[in-house]
């Protein structure tokens, strides 16, 4: 049975998520029209999520997986979704961070997100937590996102440092400031102030080592805080208690902040 | 425009109105070519549909008929009645799918041979019907498909696949 791409497509088109992911092994014109960037896109572009695929946890890897074969798609059909269940507090603490935190990076600069949109999505919410992507660090525009949602929150032991990013100015300001960090200080309640003087990005960095603290690779950690930022050892036997973990900000003086905390 | 006859691969003519034949972009945009050459008296018009035996293209403008009759029934009937028309159309339509794998085929080249975007939708609904909860290997059986995908291709979609595949 040989048909041509156009009603093989249409065909593709018609099949559920997970039929569609069986298919790409069936052939290699199947595969091609499923994997191919333009044609791909509108094959799963019919991809539709109904409210409980969003309780299982494949969803989560199903946003990254998709978002590289039809990045467009996030904008245009997931992210309405998940605005329109944004009251299902238990999608948004355990779905929606971890499926941001997927995202392929170069996917994520496809979403074009205001800061009004971006508070109407995240604003307002419990706290959740965010991994870093597996692949990589998030991207700052991500960052950006996840602080208008919570706050970052690095926790070493009893040393913290708090760094106020205003919200009511807008993502992309929050985005600035959180790419233009520099000289971050970690403030040790046991042993006095320690001094991060960075030349690298260091909210690049930041991330690099999130990811690396969300893998379980105590030895990586260590050898790029060593390599990368000359820290004593036990600076690293505190930063392996680290964790991410996002939170709302609450009205602070008036006004909406994100803080992103190191305690 | 008055009825044009449309002749299949193997002979047989099919006398429909013109409007019903519109439905195939195809053959409309043949009647275009036509009614620019020629005006609005010409007469009785043998569309040949080279690609589309009898059995086929009868089935095909079967559809067109009733397509062209819901159409016309939506328009006709008000609001409240609309749930209804909806209702009958797809009841039709489930018993016009009721056909072999081989006869979809055949629909399914016909429908994009004669560009019945309809009936192309309808019929490629019904395939992936033939697709949804099948096997790789029970997909190249139903499709008559040879595996052609080397073993480090399938590995490398199964891998890339691995969460949803397991």
């Amino acid at each position: 049975m040989d048909l041509p791409d156009g009603p093989l497509t249409s065909i593709l088109r018609h099949l559920p998520l997970e039929s569609k992911i069986q298919a790409q092994a069936v052939c290699k014109t199947f595969r091609d029209i499923l994997c191919n960037p333009s044609g791909g896109s509108g094959v799963w572009g019919s991809v539709r999520l109904e409210d409980p695929v969003f309780d299982a946890a494949s969803t989560i890897a199903l946003a990254g997986w998709l978002m590289q074969r039809a990045p467009g798609i996030w904008l245009l059909q997931y992210m309405p979704r998940m605005a329109d269940m944004q009251r299902k507090q238990e999608i948004l603490r355990n779905v929606i961070p971890k499926v941001a935190a997927r995202l392929a990076p170069e996917a994520a600069f496809e979403l074009d997100l205001t800061s009004a949109s971006a508070e109407a999505l995240f604003g307002n919410q419990e706290p959740a937590w965010l991994m870093p992507h597996r692949d990589g660090p998030l991207t700052p525009y991500w960052a950006s996102l996840a602080g208008a949602l919570t706050r970052l929150d690095l926790r070493f032991d009893q040393s913290f440092l708090t760094l106020d990013l205003p919200l009511d100015r807008g993502v992309p300001v929050v985005l600035e400031q959180l790419t233009n960090l520099r000289g971050l200080t970690m403030r040790d309640t046991k042993r006095g102030p320690m001094h991060l003087d960075r030349s690298l990005d260091p909210f690049l960095d930041m991330q690099h080592l999130a990811g690396l603290m969300f893998m379980g690779k105590p030895a990586k950690i260590k050898h790029a805080l060593q390599t990368r930022y000359e820290w004593t050892p036990e600076a690293l036997e505190i930063l392996l208690l680290a964790r991410i973990r996002l939170q709302e900000e609450a009205q602070m003086q008036g006004s909406r902040r994100t803080s992103m905390l190191w305690c | 425009m008055p009825d044009i006859v449309l002749r299949s691969n193997d002979g047989a003519d099919h006398k429909i109105s013109a409007s019903t034949a519109r439905l195939s972009r195809t053959v409309a945009s043949l009647l275009q070519d036509l009614e620019a050459s020629k005006g609005e008296d010409a007469e009785l018009l043998i569309v040949p549909i080279p690609n589309v035996c009898n059995c086929t293209l009868k089935k095909v403008l079967d559809f067109c008929e009733q397509q062209r009759a819901f159409d016309d029934l939506v328009r006709a009937s008000p609001a409240a009645q609309q749930p209804e028309v909806t209702r009958k159309t797809q009841a039709w339509r489930e018993t016009y799918m009721k056909v072999s794998t081989d006869e979809l085929y055949h629909l399914v080249m016909a429908a994009h041979y004669l560009d019945v975007p309809g009936l192309l939708g309808l019929c490629t609904d019904a395939m992936a019907d033939h697709i949804r909860g099948k096997s790789p290997s029970q997909v190249r059986a139903c499709f008559g498909l040879k595996p052609n995908l080397s073993p480090e291709e399938e590995d490398d979609i199964r891998r890339s696949n691995l969460w949803a595949l397991s």
